[in-house]
């Protein structure tokens, strides 16, 4: 399958570019977040550090063809699991699992930092799911509603696991992200809309019906249901930071502040005066509302819809099922990360705690967010003759 | 071919999809930014005000005061220590503004803080290898008062400086505390707190309270660190307005301790108790036990309802004085009748006086006076049902009271079965709101009149003047006629004087009064009654004094632990005793002689002579004080065309020399009349009369500050009764 081309040609200059002004982006606006020193740390090293390895693992995961990661998703997907068990089993005690923000789900390893194995659990199940479902379709060449049924069934089962695990975190973000992956997949993997239409419309039921619980049967969804407070807190401060501005919603309304105060131009690179938690990491989108207004949040928000266009333009070119799950599955987890990170700030979505993809402080979210764009790259350079010679085919 | 045109169709939905929530996330944003508003804040001036703390001159936060001006709740300001420990702070070396000197610093930082020389240098140090801008020092760093401030700024130690600590202040504890409630310091930024009304009065004028903070504006470095030495602008902060109740400290001080008492002696699950001005509907007094200091709001519990205005009770007997007034109203009251006593059968149920077998055939004022339950029966036979219900609305029950305050309750008027109209006449199965009840009795004390009861005076902006808010009297729909009224009410204070009555134990030793007890059962949670003595609601709605009711008193007491050789009304007839009689001493109401006593129509003497405006007022039996003691009257109290009764203090101001007078037994309020004519530095600690003064009487006034000490009227009495009644003789001696 490798071809006579030359490197140059086959690696995706587009997707290294992007990458290059998210890492401009990313840096300006950590260095901009700290500089009250609140946070006791300078981070910016440590991000440039997280960059580096990040292109490290972009070359090592390039270096494999989506053929061969095909074959390993299964034990690749159950590897991934394993600190999530390991996680869920051990006691908060025990040093090396770090409680944070309410969320059990980080490892503390001396020296290396703290490391959140969901991060990297997103990227193993697509691998994992895009597998289930090309094999699927090839002992089922004609679809049925009952094939429909059992695809959906797998998805469901291979889902569910490390949903469950993550949850068990209250870890809501990232069970969130995992459930937008799933719904893409459904989506592109061709199931019967007779199927998704009634399952769309019982979660959208199924998620207003929660949030109409949660501001008017409290007792009930906490007893019988049993959400955490912690949960439910999110919706109310979501709803009405302005009333609840002792906890999350304070989070929100500094947020908020930020975001408005920086108008349309912003402050300028240094500018800022609203003071956000957390403005390094998950709320990192806030200094750049504020420092560079709508204009600069503007071109941020483009910069990803640039990303996410091109990332999809490779899949509709890929001719390799498999391939095209995976990039599918990834688009839509960098899609989700996007829409709630930003969408939180501005008030749009509750506050659940993921970070900005490339641009938020974190090495487990920034490997993760690289392992991911590595399989992308490892398309694009190994697939590029066969999918030339494809078409000559059709 | 056919699955892959279906995948890029799915795809394409995809990417729509995408595309659809990035367009949402851009107009999100043209929203906040374009507009710089949600949800009605201007988010640049909020930003504005964040900030940094540094530059925020705080606003206070506005006072909440009782109807005379006194002060129940202010801000009081501590001071936190902090250093500034990063070199970036000093921006010439000959004007360091961080820690130099470590172990200096720390060594004289030790002798004012309550830490060790090692443990303060232990954290600066910290503080430093971690690159930090600044470290704090804990608790031990905060709650400084403005001296120990003072005396650490002399030292000028480089990189030491200090943030202002708001905290509430509640100068008497447990008072009203369910009204007024407690506001709590919140951290709203990093390290930058503003105090938030949580609960009450603090809550509900939590916007009004809170001010807006003033600016220092410094020149900002290009990293957004200030530059230390430059030039400031100070914008004034704007503080809170200043909430004035109607509420009398005074009389609010008298129930606390009245309610407390009982509170201990007889434990019961919860006392409620408000007593209100008879003539306007301004609440006075309103308390409830358990309760709380809003200080440590020590003794809060899941219980923030204020028991008067957001909760109701089944009235029990108290409702018969509707009854009562209903049914002389439509002329169906016939006092003398007689009528058979112990029981009333109603379709298929009987219902029972309390002590089931009745009194006889006994006359109607009889069964009043008793509290029989069958007389209201009669009575509402006599009336009939919907004549009955009506008044009982017109009364206000049913419907909130309007008062200025929320999350009122309504009540239920049980009404729809023949047997629900018969126990409401009883004041069984109907509830109501304590607040309720002491609206519908300013309609007895009015002559018919009712008025609204309502808590906040006025709200008044302190740094224009500007009164925000004023609330007078509010009259509401007069259910009954003068006639009935005045009839009612004697009939009310008929049972406190008869032997008969249910009411002996209210009678007060120097004023008349008039009201009616209640015993009401209260549902379990099973919703029946609950039946023993010491599991009943014993209530009381009284006022006094009965000849022009000057306050309404209502007092309900649940479940108290009563010894057997008690009776139910003890604890709360000790509570309207308490309160009433002493409220009204220190409202100046004279003792219920007052009938045989003259009244005179005061003149208006300004512009007269002193002295022969003394000899005229003496000569009418009324009291002069006159600061001064030549020239003519420049001004009085009271106003001319006042009614006095004999033996009252007239206030005069006149030319010349000022003599200290003998101030004991005077009221706080006299005392007031007095400093504001005098303008002599008087001070007044304590609630009630003065029992002593800092200088002895007859001495010539200097400058020195008159130390007032006041204390509840009994024990003025008790301790000082001879002077109590030789010093207005004294007075006029001294002054002529």
């Amino acid at each position: 399958m490798n071809t006579n081309k030359q490197f140059t040609d086959r690696f995706d200059w587009v997707l290294g570019f992007l990458l290059l002004l998210f890492l401009i982006i990313s840096i300006m606006a950590i260095s901009s977040a700290q500089t009250t020193g609140q946070y006791g740390i300078n981070f910016i090293p440590r991000q440039l550090f997280w960059y580096i390895v990040g292109m490290v693992i972009i070359a090592m995961v390039m270096f494999l063809e989506p053929e061969q990661y095909k074959k390993m998703a299964w034990i690749i997907y159950g590897i991934g699991l394993i600190p999530l068990i390991v996680l869920w089993i051990l006691p908060d005690t025990i040093s090396f699992v770090a409680s944070r923000n309410g969320a059990q789900s980080w490892f503390h390893l001396p020296g290396i930092g703290s490391i959140q194995p969901a991060e990297f659990m997103k990227t193993f199940y697509i691998l994992g799911a895009a597998r289930m479902i090309v094999k699927h379709h090839e002992n089922y060449p004609f679809k049925t509603l009952k094939s429909d049924f059992l695809l959906l069934a797998k998805i469901g089962g291979l889902f569910i696991v490390p949903f469950v695990l993550i949850m068990q975190q209250s870890d809501l973000g990232t069970g969130l992200v995992f459930i937008a992956i799933t719904a893409a997949l459904i989506l592109v993997a061709g199931i019967s809309w007779k199927i998704i239409l009634p399952i769309v419309g019982t979660g959208a039921a199924l998620g207003g019906g929660l949030i109409w619980m949660a501001l008017n049967m409290q007792d009930f969804i906490v007893n019988t249901l049993g959400f955490s407070p912690y949960q439910l807190a999110r919706i109310y401060s979501w709803l009405d930071p302005y009333s609840y501005a002792s906890n999350e919603g304070l989070h929100l309304i500094s947020s908020l502040n930020a975001i408005g105060s920086g108008e349309i131009l912003g402050k300028g690179y240094g500018g800022r005066e609203v003071y956000v938690p957390e403005n390094h990491t998950d709320f990192i989108f806030a200094v750049i509302g504020e420092e560079y207004g709508f204009i600069g949040a503007s071109l941020v928000i483009v910069l990803y819809f640039v990303l996410i266009y091109h990332l999809t333009k490779i899949t509709l070119q890929l001719k390799d099922p498999f391939s095209t799950y995976v990039a599918a599955g990834i688009i839509a987890m960098i899609t989700f990360h996007v829409f709630e990170n930003i969408g939180m700030t501005i008030q749009l979505l509750p506050i659940t705690g993921i970070p900005l993809p490339f641009i938020s402080y974190g090495g487990s979210s920034l490997m993760g967010n690289m392992l991911a764009l590595g399989l992308i790259f490892s398309m694009k350079f190994h697939h590029k003759t066969y999918m030339f010679g494809s078409q000559d085919d059709d | 071919m056919n699955k892959k045109v279906r995948f890029q169709w799915g795809a394409f939905l995809l990417f729509l999809l995408y595309g659809g929530l990035f367009f949402l996330l851009l107009g999100r944003f043209i929203y906040i930014q374009a507009t710089g508003v949600v949800n009605g804040e201007v988010l640049e001036q909020r930003a504005q005000e964040k900030y940094s703390r540094s530059q925020v001159v705080e606003a206070h936060r506005g006072t909440i005061q009782d109807r005379n001006g006194q002060i129940l709740v202010e801000d009081t300001l501590s001071y936190k220590i902090y250093a500034v420990v990063s070199e970036k702070a000093t921006a010439h070396a000959n004007d360091p503004r961080h820690v130099i000197d470590v172990q200096d610093t720390a060594q004289k930082l030790s002798e004012f803080l309550d830490l060790s020389e090692e443990e303060i240098a232990t954290r600066i140090q910290n503080g430093i290898d971690e690159e930090r801008y600044q470290v704090e020092f804990g608790a031990s760093g905060r709650n400084l008062s403005h001296q120990q401030m003072k005396k650490i700024e002399e030292l000028q130690l480089p990189g030491i400086e200090f943030d202002k600590d708001l905290k509430r202040h509640y100068a008497n504890g447990r008072f009203a505390s369910h009204l007024i409630g407690f506001a709590i310091p919140e951290e709203v930024e990093d390290n930058k707190t503003r105090l938030v009304g949580k609960m009450g009065l603090e809550r509900i004028y939590d916007e009004a309270l809170t001010g807006t903070p003033g600016r220092i504006d410094f020149q900002i470095g290009r990293n957004g660190l200030l530059l230390p030495s430059s030039d400031k602008l100070i914008t004034e902060p704007k503080h809170g307005a200043d909430v004035k109740l109607t509420n009398d400290r005074t009389i609010q001080n008298f129930l606390e301790e009245a309610v407390s008492d009982v509170q201990e002696k007889y434990e019961p699950e919860k006392i409620t108790a408000l007593v209100v001005k008879a003539d306007s509907g301004e609440i006075l007094a309103m308390t409830q036990r358990p309760t709380f200091d809003p200080n440590t709001r020590e003794g809060l519990t899941t219980n923030w309802l204020n028991e008067s205005v957001e909760n109701t009770v089944e009235p029990g007997s108290t409702m018969k004085i509707f009854t009562l007034a209903a049914a002389i109203e439509e002329g169906k009251w016939d006092p003398n009748g007689w009528y058979k006593s112990g029981s009333y059968k109603l379709l298929d149920r009987t219902i029972y006086d309390h002590n089931v077998s009745g009194w006889g055939t006994i006359t109607y004022l009889e069964g009043f006076q008793r509290s029989s339950n069958v007389s209201m029966a009669y009575l509402l036979e006599k009336l009939g049902d919907e004549t009955f219900i009506n008044y009982i609305k017109e009364f206000g029950f049913g419907e909130k009271t309007g008062i200025d305050l929320p999350n009122e309750a309504t009540g239920t008027i049980s009404d729809r079965y023949p047997i629900n109209r018969l126990t409401t006449t009883y004041g069984q199965g109907t509830t109501v709101t304590p607040l309720q009840l002491v609206q519908g009795m300013t309609a007895i004390a009015n002559e018919g009149t009712m008025y609204q009861p309502y808590i906040i005076d006025q709200i008044v902006d302190p740094n224009t003047g500007e009164v925000l808010l004023n609330h007078e009297p509010v009259k509401k729909q007069s259910p009954i006629s003068a006639q009935t009224a005045n009839q009612v009410k004697e009939i009310l204070a008929s049972t406190v004087t008869s032997e008969k009555g249910t009411a002996q134990k209210f009678k007060l030793d120097s004023y008349t009064s008039a009201g009616k007890t209640g015993t009401a059962q209260i549902p379990g949670p099973d919703g029946k009654y609950l039946w023993g003595r010491q599991l009943f609601l014993y209530s009381f709605l009284g006022m006094a004094p009965v000849e022009d009711p000057e306050i309404i008193v209502y007092v309900a007491v649940h479940k108290p632990k009563i010894e057997a050789t008690e009776v139910g009304s003890d604890p709360t007839s000790y509570i309207f005793n308490y309160v009433t009689e002493n409220s009204l001493k220190y409202l100046n109401i004279s003792p219920n002689d007052s009938k045989e006593r003259e009244t005179v129509l005061l003149e208006d003497y300004r512009g007269k002579e002193l002295a022969s405006v003394q000899s005229a007022l003496q000569a009418q039996g009324l009291e002069v004080v006159a600061t001064g003691l030549e020239g003519k009257v420049e001004q009085q109290y009271p106003a001319g065309d006042t009614p006095l009764i004999s033996g009252t203090k007239v206030f005069l101001k006149a030319g010349g020399d000022i003599q200290i007078p003998d101030m004991t037994g005077w009221s706080s309020r006299e005392v007031k009349i007095y400093k504001g004519f005098s303008g002599l530095p008087i001070e007044m600690t304590g609630t009630g009369y003065v029992v002593r003064q800092s200088m002895t009487p007859g001495t010539a006034v200097d400058n020195t500050p008159i130390v007032v000490e006041l204390d509840s009227p009994e024990k003025a009495y008790q301790q000082q009764p001879v002077e109590m009644e030789g010093n207005p003789e004294e007075l006029e001696e001294q002054q002529e």
